[in-house]
């Protein structure tokens, strides 16, 4: 563990991070043995140690709850709605989805049993909305809407085609506007 | 010893000797010079097709009709309008969400009035841009890269038009790939139907449902102004400064990028140009790829701060206008495709890029 200082533990941010670890037992001996000798000196970190047992001996006398047999068959059909909406070409991931999937879980509230249901969906809403936020990797490819520097372009490349005499202006227009291309926003 | 030809004998047999070979053919007393440099072709370009092309560069009447466009399902109608020097101006009747927006191509300017956003967008170009693409469409047909000849004849809105194909002519392909088909009015020299062509088939028409050339139209120079469009307050000139460039390397480096290029480019396409296009702080990089009369644009830049989005490849091409983004060399680059290749072209060169 290189928390540790020539196998000392030197404050209290460097013992906190080996807590968890040593009340769940998975120290070695020497690192446990300077823990223990850092307890012993520092009251806060002894107090940490006592809420954290506290806290985990709670949660082993919790009665279990169990969500409803089809939560997780719901959740994946929410799931790959999601995904379907996001793979559409020219589109980013829609938030209403995400709404839509908020106000499901919260219609489940009302079944008893759901809370940690409830606590899943949370985690997976959090990370369907953290996931877009991801740099794409090297390489990949991915749509979005053009910007004002691209609608310039766009404009400038529908005034060479109207300047040629074979072009089709008219036609182009229809080409570049149709599926809603250039967005609303559009402002070369 | 050969006798000695007088200066201008001598000058005619040399205007002779550089004639293009289509010029030959119109001549019998050239045929078998022009057999001869047509000995590695099938085709040959027809005079009065070529003749009658560039009147359409230089027409002079004005017209005003009824013309209907069709691209893939959809269907669009508009009130054109026509004059000297290349003038147009597209009234759209439909389809809805083009219902009153104005194009209009005057020699050095283009208006773009957008009737939802009540606004009117001024592009600019140097004079001289119909001389430089006749220029250029001259090339191409001495080159022996773009083939014209006459088809037929058919009566385009009761009027009874000369039907010219333009073709890009490939090694493998003698006859020609077909790129336009152009019926042209062989009087006032107006392009009455216009087919827009692709190796897979016909990609766009457009065509009068009727129409009234000369004096009759009532047509003025002044339905090519800005001051014919409807009053309103907003005129935003399109600022498009670019900057042709000799190479990649050099766009590359005014751009700061690392552009991107697709490993796949449609047969027949080449390179025809690179810029550098700058929109405030931010420089792009344009490259153009032609093959006959036909171009698709690829323009790049840098994106300063990437929007959330998750990695997608196209799984299908967007026609006219395709944006996506790709991560290269620690930055990432937003890639647009503009032009009318075939969905199957487009899509293998879009996913080719790296």
């Amino acid at each position: 563990m290189n928390i540790l200082n020539n196998n000392k533990i030197v404050n209290c941010a460097s013992a906190e991070c080996l807590l968890p670890q040593f009340v769940d037992g998975n120290l070695s001996a020497r690192e446990a043995w300077q823990l223990e000798k850092h307890l012993a000196e520092c009251r806060n970190c002894s107090t940490k140690v006592d809420q954290l047992k506290q806290t985990i001996d709670l949660l082993h006398t919790a009665s279990r709850l169990d969500t409803a047999d089809d939560f997780m068959a719901k959740l994946h059909a929410r799931l790959d709605v999601i995904d379907e909406s996001a793979n559409s070409v020219g589109t980013v991931p829609q938030r209403a989805s995400l709404r839509e999937l908020a106000a499901t879980y919260l219609r489940m509230l009302r079944v008893p049993g759901v809370p940690i249901g409830v606590a899943i969906g949370a985690v997976a809403v959090l990370m369907i909305a953290l996931i877009p936020n991801l740099k794409p990797a090297p390489g990949t490819i991915t749509t979005s809407k053009p910007d004002a520097h691209i609608s310039t372009v766009v404009e400038a490349q529908l005034a060479q085609t109207a300047a040629d005499p074979l072009g089709d202006a008219a036609a182009d227009q229809l080409v570049v506007h149709q599926n809603n291309a250039i967005p609303d926003s559009y402002n070369p | 010893m050969a006798p000695r030809l007088a200066s201008a004998q001598f000058h005619k047999v040399l205007r002779r000797a550089h004639r293009p070979p289509y010029y030959a053919h119109a001549n019998r007393g050239h045929a078998v010079r022009a057999s001869k440099l047509n000995k590695n072709r099938t085709a040959a370009s027809d005079p009065r097709a070529i003749n009658l092309l560039f009147h359409t560069f230089n027409s002079h009447a004005y017209y005003k009709g009824v013309q209907q466009t069709q691209v893939g399902g959809q269907i669009s109608v508009q009130d054109v309008m026509g004059g000297p020097q290349g003038r147009l101006r597209i009234d759209y009747v439909s389809p809805p969400q083009f219902a009153g927006d104005i194009m209009v191509t005057a020699p050095s300017v283009f208006l773009h009035y957008i009737s939802k956003r009540q606004r009117t967008y001024v592009t600019r170009w140097p004079a001289g841009k119909r001389q430089r693409i006749a220029a250029r469409l001259r090339a191409l047909i001495r080159n022996r890269k773009l083939l014209v000849t006459q088809t037929g004849w058919q009566e385009i809105a009761g009027v009874n038009c000369t039907i010219v194909r333009l073709a890009r002519i490939p090694a493998s392909v003698p006859g020609g790939v077909t790129q336009r088909q152009l019926w042209i009015d062989p009087t006032s020299a107006v392009i009455l139907r216009n087919e827009r062509w692709s190796p897979s088939g016909i990609q766009s028409v457009s065509y009068f449902t009727s129409i009234t050339i000369g004096p009759n139209s009532g047509v003025t120079r002044r339905d090519f102004t800005l001051a014919s469009l409807p009053a309103n307050p907003h005129k935003q000139r399109v600022i498009h400064q670019s900057t042709r460039v000799m190479s990649l390397n050099e766009a590359a480096q005014i751009a700061g990028i690392h552009v991107l290029l697709p490993a796949y480019i449609p047969a027949g396409y080449r390179e025809n140009g690179i810029w550098t296009v700058q929109r405030g702080k931010l420089t792009g990089v344009l490259i153009r790829y032609g093959a006959g009369v036909n171009h698709f644009t690829i323009f790049e830049h840098r994106i300063l701060r990437a929007p959330a989005m998750r990695p997608r490849p196209p799984v299908r091409p967007r026609a006219g206008v395709q944006t996506w983004r790709q991560y290269s060399a620690g930055a990432t680059i937003a890639i647009t495709y503009i032009g009318s290749l075939a969905p199957s072209e487009q899509l293998a060169m879009e996913r080719s890029f790296r």
